[in-house]
């Protein structure tokens, strides 16, 4: 029977890893005299595989962890993106404020119109009304 | 009989207005959470930039290939840790822009709304004037409350996903990233020693060049750790601030959830200094 590694359990290895080729060094630097060339190099080869498989290990952890929290962070960037459309219909509050002053506005251009005879400044106006109401209404 | 009318007119004006500005809540401490959080994810992601760079660094130590899928998996883990912080990130900021004192803008644009109505003669001048200061009121209570609500729903909503990812990230910056720097120092020192063995008699005044440069890289590294083990105290404070934010999010503005997370932002800042000092140009790749 296979059984994965937790990411914790992965980590403890690394550091045993880890552990063992620091142990390894010490011994070597404090015996270099005592050693042959070949139980050097020997040494030296065992050092760099187990900081490897450390190292190793470690990303598996990492990556273990990352996979572990995925539903989570897709939880996250749908809150993100909910408090981002509240941030927009804020904005589009702003919006409807604008609107009104401009719809103010025209109702203002209706009586000078119908006074007046000049409607040029009334479609000007009932324009602008169009687009800002468009726009928060998008 | 006219004065009683009056009197009642009065009270009940006086109460709305009361009730309109209770409705007014300051969101401070949203904002500051937001502020430290965003600051302290901001680190995770330099991290995440430096496992990926680590594995290159640590190549120097190996022999020449031309394999191009070289650090391949520390790359996809270093995209993974920056992606991470980033999804925490733009829920914090999302957070922050929400809660972010806005009326400012409000007010001016209903100042010209209260122009128009002027202008256009709908209703006399004092009453447009009255009806632009009524308007600032309403607009920032109703603006206030849509917030608080809207602030209530996704705390609530997010808490255990922030919990989750804050202790996860913790874990990643303040152990695995923390192993995988101390075994690049360790075989930093396994080099090192072999190559002074050696080019310290052979070469002294080239040694002691490359003898500088080698331990400011050491320090570095050592920076780094140091960094790190503190930021993710940082990381899993972010978990620990919201679900005081959640327990909290019926009174935004009260003085125990502005004390916690003013403790939460006093013991961030440090932190966020040491980190930028540690992986500042030069020290970040």
């Amino acid at each position: 029977m296979t059984q994965e590694l937790t990411a914790a359990e992965m980590h403890r290895l690394a550091e045993g890893c880890y552990e063992f080729a620091k142990a390894l060094r010490i011994y070597r630097d404090d015996h270099w005299d005592e050693l042959t060339d070949q139980e050097r190099g020997d040494l030296k080869r065992l050092h760099h595989m187990l900081i490897d498989t450390s190292r190793s290990l470690v990303t598996d952890a990492v990556i273990q962890s990352l996979i572990a929290i995925g539903p989570s962070v897709a939880v996250l960037n749908e809150c993100a993106a909910g408090l981002k459309q509240a941030a927009e219909n804020i904005a589009n509050v702003k919006k409807a404020i604008e609107l009104a002053t401009t719809a103010i506005t025209l109702v203002a251009s209706i009586s000078v119109a119908a006074a007046t005879g000049n409607v040029s400044a009334l479609i000007g106006t009932a324009a602008g009304v169009l687009t800002l109401a468009e726009e928060v209404t998008r | 009989m006219r004065d009683r009318t009056r009197g009642a007119l009065r009270l009940a004006l006086a109460l709305s207005l009361g009730l309109l500005l209770t409705a007014c809540v300051s969101m401070q401490a949203v904002n500051d959470y937001s502020a430290a959080s965003r600051k302290t994810l901001e680190g995770v992601q330099t991290i995440g930039r430096d496992y990926s760079a680590s594995c290159l660094r640590m190549d120097q130590y190996k022999p020449r290939t031309n394999d191009k899928n070289v650090c391949a998996k520390e790359k996809t883990a270093g995209k993974g840790i920056s992606n991470a912080a980033l999804a925490l990130n733009a829920y914090v900021s999302g957070l922050g822009a929400l809660a972010a004192d806005d009326n400012v803008a409000y007010n001016s644009q209903i100042d010209d709304l209260a122009s128009s109505v002027k202008t256009s003669g709908i209703m006399p001048s004092n009453q447009a004037d009255a009806f632009g200061g009524l308007a600032k009121l309403l607009s920032r209570a109703l603006l206030d409350g849509y917030k608080q609500k809207q602030i209530r729903l996704y705390v609530d909503r997010a808490d255990p996903d922030v919990t989750i990812a804050s202790r996860a990230l913790a874990d990643v910056v303040g152990k695995f990233y923390v192993q995988y720097i101390k075994a690049e120092l360790e075989t930093w020192d396994f080099e090192y020693r072999e190559l002074e063995r050696v080019q310290k008699q052979l070469k002294p005044l080239e040694w002691q060049i490359y003898s500088e440069k080698k331990w400011q890289e050491r320090l570095e590294l050592e920076a780094k750790i140091a960094a790190a083990e503190s930021l993710a105290g940082n990381v899993l404070a972010i978990g620990t601030a919201h679900s005081e934010l959640r327990m909290n999010a019926g009174r935004l503005d009260s003085k125990e959830l502005s004390a916690v997370i003013k403790a939460y932002v006093d013991a961030a800042i440090p932190v966020i200094k040491e980190v930028d000092e540690a992986f500042k140009q030069g020290g970040g790749s």
